[in-house]
């Protein structure tokens, strides 16, 4: 049986890194006695792939991963058996069957964050994200395999709103995600920084969901059109 | 009270998840409904503490018991100790991340001598006296213990009490001690004096040292009529009576030894000279495979490891290893488990073994020859022969391994050039029984690493006496070898260690109360993690040496004759002085002895009436 599952990482947990993440889910599975597939091989690994890495620091309401189970569960036991078995900080919200052939992490294309960062007293946020917005490019380093290279993120920012007062704001983005066009909160930050002369610096990361269009809508990646 | 744990500090280090707990099983106690709050500290950073069993037991049992909380403790990686001196964080416990300055133990376990200077940092880290003596009522007692306490004189000062031998009884014994103490209101001094009459505890202060003008100890005498003469070590007597932990702390991030640890015994029959281990834990004790199994089983259910290793001095000395090992393999196969299997002797059997518990690829396979002659591998017992080595190699290669790494020993007592040749011809020989194997039985590409340690001696072993190679002895004897291996095959890869670091173990290992003062000077001068190879600052150590004018050669590289007073001959650790005695002469004079299981050799041990001893024909000559 194909699942594909959502699950939340919240702030007890986001230091570790998204290999470690793999690991916490693969120990569980293993506690919860809920057997997963291997690959077949030299070397066999668990079929668990997950839509996109979580960077070390962020926290989530909206991660999605797709598993092969040996046997058939009943969705709701699937969540509550491998939710007693993950540690506090990270939880299984909702599962659904799969049954296509694609994977979570070829699906995914964009990223809805809630970035705070802190900025001088007077800061305008409205000023901010019309800058923003109004931009034709927005060229930032980014780093590859071959060193850096210069990356346009303004195609890659979709929306954009937000709220500052006292010091203390956050944005509310959605930025392109995935395998091709990731743009990382740090980024995006570091984007922001070069349209606007006054400093910020990001506070915390959070991701609220990952979607994937569907002609012209975003949508979440249990949304039974991608299952 | 609760350290605060920025987002800001912990994106600034390197893996900040060493720093937040929370690990499946870690467990969760409301700080506010126990006695006692112990502080389990590890002088070291996470990723290598995390990997101790001892530790994990130690957890477990503490934390069985309703009114004690045992956390962990960690040194701070160098990035985080910078931040948290910078912004004033205290060192905390992960658990509930509060400050354990306020505890009521901070328990430090000693593995490796070169972690002392980690401790007086976790002490000044935690915001305590450096200094045992100048300790008061507000503050916990540090105590300590591990394989390092047996000769506890340099670190004596800084720590208020020492668990001698193995930890998981006495140490519930000195809770209840202190429970009695603190709800009788006495003095800190009063305490110490109580616990100093469990068995097993080692209260310093309440020794005196007096010296000799030749500066070697003339009397080490209790300061109280009730304070033992000597110490006696604690051991387990029935281990599978001992609760094991199943539900050990799974980690998040990957640690050194990051897999289910199973221990299938304490002790070792074997008696090699050179090896503390094989003394001062016998006498061998061995858990029935029942009661491994059944623990097997539980540890793979409670964490989700994905792998379990076996975990003794001498796995192939375990009595039913054919049985156990076939059940073992049932179990880990049927779970998609990998099992390693460390310290196997290389025969049919364990390489038989080997290749169906690791499906994957053929890894490594280590073997320790420990000396290059077979005269010299006599004098140390390791009870090989020549003939073994060769054919366990050929068995290997026939087997299909190719990659080899050989541990061997340098400055061995009685070591002629002769013998560190021989570590270049024995590796030399091993490359042409690779090439002497049949082409369509051999794996191609044969990896031949040969590791030479300098050799530190150690108390409570046959060679506590022997005087050290200088560092300059043993530079020379790694230049032999490596020209030697140089103009060998180039299938070999020479790996030496710092032979200056082998130095200060020496000095430590075997030191009395006055290197103390050399190791408090090192750590304000600035050393720490000196385990670690791109912190240790030999020049320094040397420096701190010279301001207290601490000869670190007298007590490294000078030969003690037998009547000397050492350092911890207060100590018994049951194998007595003259079995040390005999052993050492059997040595020189290149004699072997035969292992527990063979016969008897009296070596003091049987006074704890228990494991080998109880079983061997003749029973121990009491000590
Ligand atoms: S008393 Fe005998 S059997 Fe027991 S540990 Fe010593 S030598 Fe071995």
């Amino acid at each position: 049986m194909n699942i594909r599952f959502q699950f939340k990482r919240g702030e007890e947990l986001k230091f570790i890194s998204h290999l470690e993440i793999m690991r916490v889910f693969e120990r569980a599975f293993k506690r919860a006695s809920i057997q997963v597939t291997h690959s077949q091989g030299f070397n066999p690994r668990p079929n668990i792939v997950f839509a996109l890495p979580m960077p070390v620091g962020l926290s989530s309401d909206g991660e999605f991963a797709d598993v092969e189970l040996e046997k058939t569960y009943e969705l709701s036991d699937f969540i509550e058996k491998i939710n007693s078995h993950l540690p506090e900080g990270i939880k299984v919200v909702d599962a659904k069957e799969k049954t296509t052939k694609t994977k979570v992490m070829g699906i995914v294309n964009a990223a809805r964050y809630r970035i705070d960062f802190e900025a001088p007293k007077n800061t305008e946020i409205n000023e901010i994200i019309s800058n923003v917005l109004t931009k034709k490019k927005i060229i930032v380093l980014k780093k590859t395999k071959r060193g850096e290279n210069e990356f346009d993120i303004r195609p890659l920012v979709y929306e954009l709103s937000g709220d500052f007062a006292e010091g203390t704001g956050f944005f509310n983005v959605l930025l392109g995600a995935g395998q091709n066009d990731n743009v990382r909160p740090e980024l995006f930050i570091e984007g922001v920084q070069g349209c606007i002369d006054i400093p910020i610096e990001m506070l915390k990361m959070h991701r609220i969901m990952l979607y994937s269009s569907s002609g012209n809508l975003w949508l979440p990646l249990l949304d039974k059109r991608f299952l | 009270m609760k350290v605060n744990l920025s987002d800001k500090i912990l994106m600034s280090v390197e893996k900040p998840a060493r720093y937040t707990g929370g690990e499946w099983n870690m467990v969760v106690k409301d700080p506010g409904t126990v006695d006692i709050r112990f502080a389990f500290c590890f002088p070291d950073v996470y990723d290598v503490g995390m990997s101790h069993l001892g530790m994990k037991i130690l957890y477990h049992v503490l934390n069985k018991r309703d009114d004690t909380y045992c956390e962990r403790v960690f040194a701070p990686w160098i990035d985080m100790e910078k931040v948290m001196r910078h912004e004033n964080i205290p060192l905390f416990a992960l658990e509930t991340k509060d400050r354990i300055d306020k505890f009521d133990f901070l328990g430090f376990t000693l593995q490796y001598e070169m972690s002392y200077t980690n401790v007086l940092n976790m002490l000044d880290l935690a915001g305590l006296p450096i200094l045992a003596s100048e300790r008061d009522k507000t503050h916990p007692f540090v105590i300590a213990g591990g394989p390092c306490a047996c000769n506890p004189e340099p670190i004596a000062e800084f720590i208020d009490f020492f668990a001698i031998g193995e930890g998981e009884e006495v140490i519930l014994e000195i809770l209840d001690v202190y429970k009695e103490w603190k709800s009788s209101n006495a003095e800190r001094q009063d305490f110490l004096k109580r616990v100093a009459k469990i068995p097993g505890v080692y209260v310093p202060s309440l020794y005196n040292v007096s010296y000799k003008e030749d500066n070697t100890i003339s009397k080490i005498e209790p300061l109280h009529p009730d304070v033992p003469q000597t110490v006696d070590k604690r051991i387990v007597s029935d281990l599978d009576e001992v609760d094991f932990p199943e539900d050990i702390i799974v980690p998040f991030i990957g640690t050194v030894h990051d897999r289910i640890m199973l221990e299938m015994f304490r002790g070792c029959i074997r008696g090699c000279r050179f090896c503390q281990a094989g003394f001062i834990y016998r006498p061998v004790r061995e858990k029935s495979p029942e009661v491994l199994l059944s623990q097997a089983k539980g540890a793979i259910e409670k964490t989700g490891y994905e792998e379990i290793s076996l975990l003794s001095l001498s796995t192939s000395d375990y009595l039913c290893l054919t049985d156990f090992t076939e059940q073992l393999l049932k179990l880990t196969e049927e779970r998609k488990i990998n099992l390693s299997l460390p310290s196997l002797r290389i025969d049919n059997f364990s390489l038989d073994l080997m290749e169906k518990a690791q499906k994957v690829r053929k890894s490594g396979l280590t073997f320790a020859p420990e000396a290059g002659t077979q005269r010299l591998r006599d004098v140390i017992n390791k009870g090989i022969t020549h003939e073994d080595i060769t054919s366990s190699m050929q068995l290997a290669f026939e087997g299909g391994w190719n990659n080899i790494k050989l541990y061997f020993m340098m400055g061995l007592p009685t070591e002629t050039t002769e013998d560190v040749e021989g570590i270049a011809n024995l590796a030399n020989e091993i490359v042409s029984i690779y090439y002497g194997t049949p082409k369509e039985k051999r794996a191609k590409g044969l990896k031949v690493t040969v590791s030479a340690a300098c050799f530190v001696p150690k108390p409570f072993t046959p060679f506590q006496w022997f005087g050290q190679d200088t560092i300059d002895k043993f530079h020379d004897k790694q230049k032999i070898l490596k020209s030697k291996l140089s103009k060998a095959s180039r299938n070999i890869t020479y790996n030496w260690h710092d032979a200056r670091v082998s130095l200060l173990e020496a000095v430590f290992a075997r030191g009395d109360r006055r290197v103390g003062k050399v190791l408090l000077k090192a750590w304000e001068n600035g050393c720490k993690f000196d385990g670690w190879n791109e912190y240790f600052n030999y020049d320094v150590w040397m420096k701190s040496f010279n301001e207290e004018g601490i000869e670190p050669a007298f007590y490294a590289n000078r030969e003690r004759n037998f009547d000397e007073v050492l350092p911890w001959s207060h100590l018994n650790m049951g194998v007595s002085e003259r079995f040390l005695q005999r052993e050492r002469e059997r040595a020189y004079k290149g004699i072997t002895t035969p292992n527990c299981r063979v016969q008897c050799t009296g070596c003091g041990s049987a006074v704890f009436d228990t494991g080998i001893c109880k079983d061997c024909s003749i029973g121990g000559e009491k000590a």
